[in-house]
C-alpha cells in the first residue's frame, strides 16, 4: 500500500503549521496546503464564533477514507488533514489539508477535491454565531 | 414495568440542529413493532428534515427511510453536513 495518511480531529485548538511539521514527506517535491479559518464578519454581522458538533467516531474515518482515495486517484504522496471541533474563534483555523507530492500539480488538484468532498462528507455540522444571532449553516451533503 | 410486546425501545442520536432541536444528542424513545425509519422520524416530528436531505444510520451503517427498526437499535439522525 502506498501513500502515508495522517488525520485528526482537533476538539481545542488546530495548528496547521505543526500539522505539517508532522507529515511524512518522503520522496515530495511539492506540499499544498488549505486552510480554513473563521470568517470576522458575515454580511453586516460580526461573527462571534463558529461551533462544531461532529459524529466523532465517524469524522477521522470519513477523513482517511478521502486522503487514501486521494492519494490513489492522484497518484500523490502524502495527506495530512485536521478539522475542528467545539467553538472556533474569528480568524482561528477550522481546517487544515496539507497534499505532499513529488510534482506540485497533483498536490494542487488533489488538496481541492480533498477540501470540496471533506465540506460534502465529513460527519461535521457548523453554527454561526453572530452579534445578530445563530444560524445552522446550510449544509453540502 | 413491563414493556409492551407491541413496541420497540430504540436509541436516537442526533446531531447539529436535530440535537439542538431535540434538546440533546441521546434518546432513548419506544416505538411500535415495525416501525420504519420514517415512521420514527415523522413521530419525533421531524418529517420536514426529509425534504432538507437528512441521512440515517442505523448502529452504524448508513440505511433508508424504509428500513424497519429493531428493539435495540442505535439510530443516527443526520442533517446535510456542513463541515470546513
Amino acid at each position: 500500500m502506498s501513500g502515508v495518511v495522517l488525520v485528526e480531529e482537533a476538539p481545542d485548538a488546530l495548528d496547521p503549521n505543526d500539522l505539517r511539521s508532522r507529515m511524512n514527506t518522503e520522496a515530495c517535491g511539492a506540499v499544498v496546503s488549505f486552510v480554513g479559518l473563521t470568517r470576522e464578519t458575515e454580511g453586516d454581522a460580526d461573527v462571534l464564533r463558529l461551533e462544531f458538533d461532529a459524529w466523532q467516531d465517524k469524522l477521522t474515518p470519513v477523513l482517511s477514507r478521502l486522503a487514501r482515495e486521494a492519494i490513489d486517484h492522484f497518484g500523490v504522496r502524502s495527506v495530512a488533514m485536521a478539522h475542528r471541533t467545539g467553538a472556533v474563534g474569528p480568524q482561528e483555523p477550522i481546517v487544515a489539508i496539507h497534499v505532499g507530492s513529488p510534482h506540485r500539480k497533483e498536490a494542487f488538484q488533489a488538496c481541492e477535491w480533498l477540501i470540496d468532498e471533506l465540506k460534502k462528507q465529513a460527519p461535521i455540522w457548523k453554527k454561526e454565531v453572530t452579534s445578530e444571532g445563530e444560524t445552522w449553516k446550510e449544509g453540502l451533503g | 414495568m413491563a414493556k409492551d410486546d407491541n413496541t420497540v425501545g430504540i436509541s436516537i442520536m442526533a446531531f447539529g440542529p436535530i440535537a439542538e432541536r431535540l434538546g440533546g444528542r441521546q434518546h432513548a424513545i419506544e416505538v411500535p413493532s415495525g416501525s420504519t425509519v420514517r415512521e420514527v422520524v415523522e413521530g419525533m416530528d421531524l418529517r420536514e428534515w426529509i425534504s432538507f436531505g437528512l441521512s440515517v444510520a442505523v448502529n452504524g451503517h448508513r440505511c433508508t427511510m424504509e428500513t424497519v427498526v429493531e428493539e435495540g437499535i442505535e439510530l443516527a439522525l443526520l442533517p446535510p453536513v456542513s463541515g470546513g
